[in-house]
């Protein structure tokens, strides 16, 4: 399978795995449920309560060992897009948020800052927070700009890796795919 | 802008926002509570333990979002049985095969589905389709040692004397339309819950295995830490 191809599919399996996803019970076994070959490896925050389901946040990481067009070794980070603005809030929180503040309409008030020059909303910093555990946990601790990490997405999801990338002075353009 | 153009922009929103609103006095629909009933059979006869726990349906889209999703919240903790010799079990807000929206989007659609106020979910779990639901059942969890959050251990719903002991079984499970208050206040008695609003029980922030202590924290007992 086409490298981009496959990018663009788990850039899509981030919006059905977790919390909130759009296809149910698909499971998530950590070190064992693959898509392909690319094994699930870790994933944010899911419960309630949490600081990642409490702003929309949501990213799943894999192992693309032994898939073609990947490296051995090779981490693919997916973030979750946009998906949950309430459509009853969404013009008011739209207009309002920004000055007020809303703990409704997650992903307007805690991502969309990114696109506004906002670095430290809670769903960017969420997202340096997982790039750095997955970094850690493939050995790269102390050298996160070195991490074998690709980084794919769809809609809010394509600010959120941008940032993580300059974040760790990993600039990879070319590692970084939008989903079509 | 013109003043008159700034008080028309503010008057503008808060239509909007105040249109949003419900009427005051009707229930809202999208909005439903249910009380979740385990019994246990021991030694020194059957205890029993209630949560009341809170369904919220967040309709998602708009007319240039595409991509809002509906969205089901819930409010809530874990049912809790106190037990003989100082053992409790708790039923969490997660399914026995770790689905975590169980407590909100499929005790909803249990309603949904099958119609009626009340729902056995044991012994007799219901048939579902559209969507199945592959495990209609809380996930049943104790504590070897309930100040230590590493100890957690599960505990099957058709072998509870594996976990508990002899003489220990689990008589039913029963959810049940309610308008009796939120449950609240577990934290008091797993005081260390706090700490793993963020953290795994076994002290990761972000899970690294699929062992029990390593997919919880205090979300899959309760919702209500940070309020």
């Amino acid at each position: 399978m086409n490298r981009d191809l496959f990018l663009a599919i788990l850039s899509m399996d981030s919006y059905n795995r977790g919390y909130g996803e759009g296809i149910s019970n698909l499971p998530v076994v950590l070190n064992s449920t693959k898509i392909g070959n690319a094994k699930i490896v870790r994933q944010s925050d899911v419960l309630p309560g949490s600081d990642g389901v409490a702003s929309g946040f949501y990213a799943i990481a894999y192992d693309m060992t032994g898939v073609a067009g990947f490296a051995a070794g090779e981490r693919v980070i997916s973030f979750r897009g946009s998906d949950n603005i309430d459509k009853s809030e969404a013009f008011s929180n739209f207009i309002l948020g920004g000055i007020f503040g809303s703990p409704t309409a997650e992903d307007i008030t805690n991502g969309f800052g990114v696109a506004f020059g906002v670095p430290n909303g809670p769903q960017a910093t969420l997202a340096i927070e997982f790039y750095r555990a997955v970094a850690g946990s493939s050995g790269h601790a102390q050298s996160l700009n070195l991490a074998n990490i690709t980084l794919t997405l769809h809609s809010l999801g394509s600010g959120l890796p941008g940032l993580v990338s300059a974040a760790n002075d990993n600039l990879l353009p070319l590692a970084i795919r939008a989903a079509a | 802008m013109t003043r008159r153009g700034l008080i028309g922009l503010l008057a503008g929103a808060a239509v909007l926002t105040l249109g949003g609103c419900k009427k005051a006095g009707q229930p809202d629909p999208n909005i439903m509570r249910y009380k979740m009933t385990v019994e246990v059979e021991t030694p020194d006869g059957p205890r029993t333990g209630v949560a009341v726990r809170e369904v919220e349906l967040k309709e998602g889209g708009g007319f240039w979002f595409g991509e809002g999703r509906s969205q089901i919240k819930v409010r809530g903790e874990a049912v809790v049985v106190d037990l003989p010799d100082g053992q409790t079990l708790f039923a969490l807000l997660a399914s026995g095969n770790g689905q975590v929206d169980y407590a909100g989007r499929d005790i909803r659609s249990l309603f949904k589905q099958l119609g009626g106020n009340r729902i056995q979910l044991w012994p007799n779990p219901p048939e579902t389709n559209r969507p199945i639901i592959r495990d209609p059942l809380p996930m049943l969890v104790t504590f070897r040692d309930i100040d230590d959050p590493t100890s957690v251990e599960k505990a099957e719903p058709d072998d509870l004397a594996a976990s508990l002991g002899n003489g220990y079984a689990l008589k039913s499970i029963t959810v049940t339309i309610t308008d009796d208050s939120v449950t609240s206040g577990i934290e008091k008695r797993l005081g260390w819950l706090r700490n793993h609003s963020n953290m795994s029980f076994a002290g990761n922030r972000f899970p690294v295995s699929s062992e029990l202590p390593d997919t919880l924290m205090a979300g899959a007992f309760t919702t209500e830490l940070s309020k």
